[in-house]
């Protein structure tokens, strides 16, 4: 069963559309992939999908429930969790605040446990704890980034760009990193420009050009797909 | 007499560092200047002067009463009045902040008149005997509990998870939105508890001041100058700045007389903006 459902969803900001018609699913348990150049629209359907800008028409809904109109805090609430492009950490507050601020709607029944669990995850934050995250490196405020997103014990979470910016070594643990937290059982929408490392981990994936779903399909056949090669990897 | 002067400055710093420090949580957290401050200020010191008159209840008492009905106050003006009004606009927030302090003013000239008013307590000229100076009860409670309420403030900035989310939305609006944190809620409870600490400075300054429609703006513009030398959105400098400030003028006061006390606050002001116009503590929440 699906657990995100998108059906013919237009979203922008003032009069101007960006996201034309978009329709795409995510069942439990996947790794999704979303594609596409700069300025297509990737984060704009992020930004639609956690209630940070309203839809102009179509229909999302989560595990059944529409949030078509719900606030980013209900939508955190429901176990969908979108960390941004850009990370957007508090980066006047130290790693742990930052992280324990993901569970702000929780509250603090089981935060500790999943404190420990992120560092468990990211092992290298645990020296970092107490450090202001501002002043962090940039493949370090992307753990923190993720990491405040576990926080809250997400069933959905959604990464915009989380490679980007990073050295091509980062970039690589970056998208094991990924692999591994979904192997946990956590169901990931995975936008992002770097097609080969994303379609290397992920079950499906969707194309967006200008604005609207190009291509769709399986992970592996895409791989081979003749037209995404020519316009994504200059083949 | 210099001694005396330093303690008296102290005294009425800690009131200015309270009204600064509503002033300074508000500008670094939604990121705007209240031009009403003064007169929510005007306002907090009439609460205190009814109560008393009416109800008899002593000013010192009437924190605990004023502090907690100005936060409810700040929440609501914002979360349903400054806030929709300003549809999230910054420019929007100043006009609606100045249009409200005209509107409460001369509200309050209508409905109090203009006449400057007092209270007098019968402690009011009861004082410690320090040896060189006398120290007036009213002074030392005002002192002791615009401490109090700093140390809150700290406190509830640095321990709590609400601390944490003014801070977090200080700095970083929409991450705040997508841990869960609802903005506007925290925009108001922030000018809710910059309004609280007008509350308790009112009270505190009515046994030793008066009030008329206009008092409030002889404080801020004194607030203003704090925000400045203690850095723009800093609670530890605006309470620092608080005690500069207050001495300054007293001691200003004794070695060029009472009315040219107010000299040394300018200077500090220009000799800031030449030197150090972040102030002395940056930009931090
Ligand atoms: N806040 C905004 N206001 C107006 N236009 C925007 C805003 N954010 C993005 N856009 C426009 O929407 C289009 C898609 O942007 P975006 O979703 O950020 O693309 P992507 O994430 O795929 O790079 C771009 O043309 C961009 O200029
Ligand atoms: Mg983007």
């Amino acid at each position: 069963m699906s657990m995100i459902t998108v059906k013919n969803l237009s979203a922008g900001y003032g009069f101007v559309n960006v996201l034309r018609d978009v329709s795409l699913d995510i069942n439990a348990g996947e790794i999704v992939a979303v594609l596409g150049s700069n300025g297509v629209g990737k984060t704009t359907l992020n930004n639609t999908l956690s209630g940070l800008i309203k839809p102009k028409s179509g229909e999302i809904s989560f595990e059944g429930q529409s949030l078509v109109g719900a606030s980013p805090e209900a939508i955190v609430n429901l176990g969908m969790i979108h960390v941004p492009e850009g990370r957007k950490l508090f980066p006047n507050l130290t790693v742990r605040d930052n992280l324990e601020l993901g569970s702000y709607r929780r509250g603090k029944s089981d935060r500790a446990a999943n404190l420990e669990d992120v560092l468990d995850t990211f092992p290298k934050l645990r020296d970092r704890i107490n450090q202001i995250a501002g002043t962090l490196s940039g493949g370090e405020q992307q753990m923190v980034a993720i990491g405040r997103g576990l926080m809250s014990n997400p069933k959905l979470l959604i990464l915009d760009e989380p490679s980007l910016g990073l050295s091509p070594l980062l970039v690589e643990q970056m998208f094991d990193l990924i692999k591994r937290i979904n192997e946990k059982g956590l169901t990931i929408l995975l936008v992002e420009q770097n097609v080969i490392q994303s379609l290397a981990i992920a079950d499906r994936a969707y194309v967006i050009e200008e604005g609207a779903i190009a291509i769709s399909g399986n992970a592996a056949e895409l791989q081979d797909n003749a037209e995404l090669k020519k316009s994504y990897l200059g083949l | 007499m210099l001694p005396a002067a330093i303690i008296n400055g102290l005294m009425f710093g800690a009131i200015y560092a309270l009204v600064a420090l509503g002033l300074t949580l508000i500008y670094g957290v939604l990121h705007i200047i209240n031009f009403a401050h003064g007169a929510m200020l005007m306002l907090s010191l009439y609460a205190a002067f009814f109560l008393f008159q009416l109800a008899n209840i002593d000013p010192y008492l009437s924190i605990a009463i004023v502090t907690p009905a100005a936060f409810i106050f700040g929440y609501l003006i914002y979360r349903y009045g400054i806030g929709v009004l300003s549809k999230g606009k910054d420019q929007n927030i100043l006009l609606i902040t100045l249009g409200l302090s005209i509107i409460i003013e001369n509200s309050a000239l209508f409905f109090f008149s203009g006449d400057q008013q007092t209270v007098s307590l019968s402690y009011s000229f009861e004082a410690f005997d320090l040896g060189f100076m006398y120290l007036s009860y009213p002074k030392v409670i005002s002192f002791v509990a615009a401490l109090v309420i700093c140390a809150l403030l700290w406190a509830l900035m640095s321990l709590t998870d609400m601390g944490r989310a003014i801070r977090a939305v200080a700095k970083e609006r929409q991450g705040a939105r997508l841990v869960g944190i609802n903005v506007e809620h925290i925009f108001a409870v922030t000018f809710g508890i910059g309004i609280a600490c007008l509350g308790a400075a009112g009270c505190m300054m009515l046994p030793i001041f008066y009030v008329d429609p206009y008092t409030g703006n002889i404080f801020v513009l004194v607030a203003f100058t704090i925000v400045v030398l203690g850095g723009m959105g800093s609670i530890i400098g605006a309470l620092l700045g608080g005690f500069i400030i207050g001495i300054t003028e007293s001691v200003g006061g004794l070695l060029l007389g009472e009315s040219l006390g107010q000299i040394g606050i300018s200077l500090i002001f220009i000799l800031i903006l030449i030197f150090k116009p972040t102030g002395l503590f940056g930009s931090k929440v």
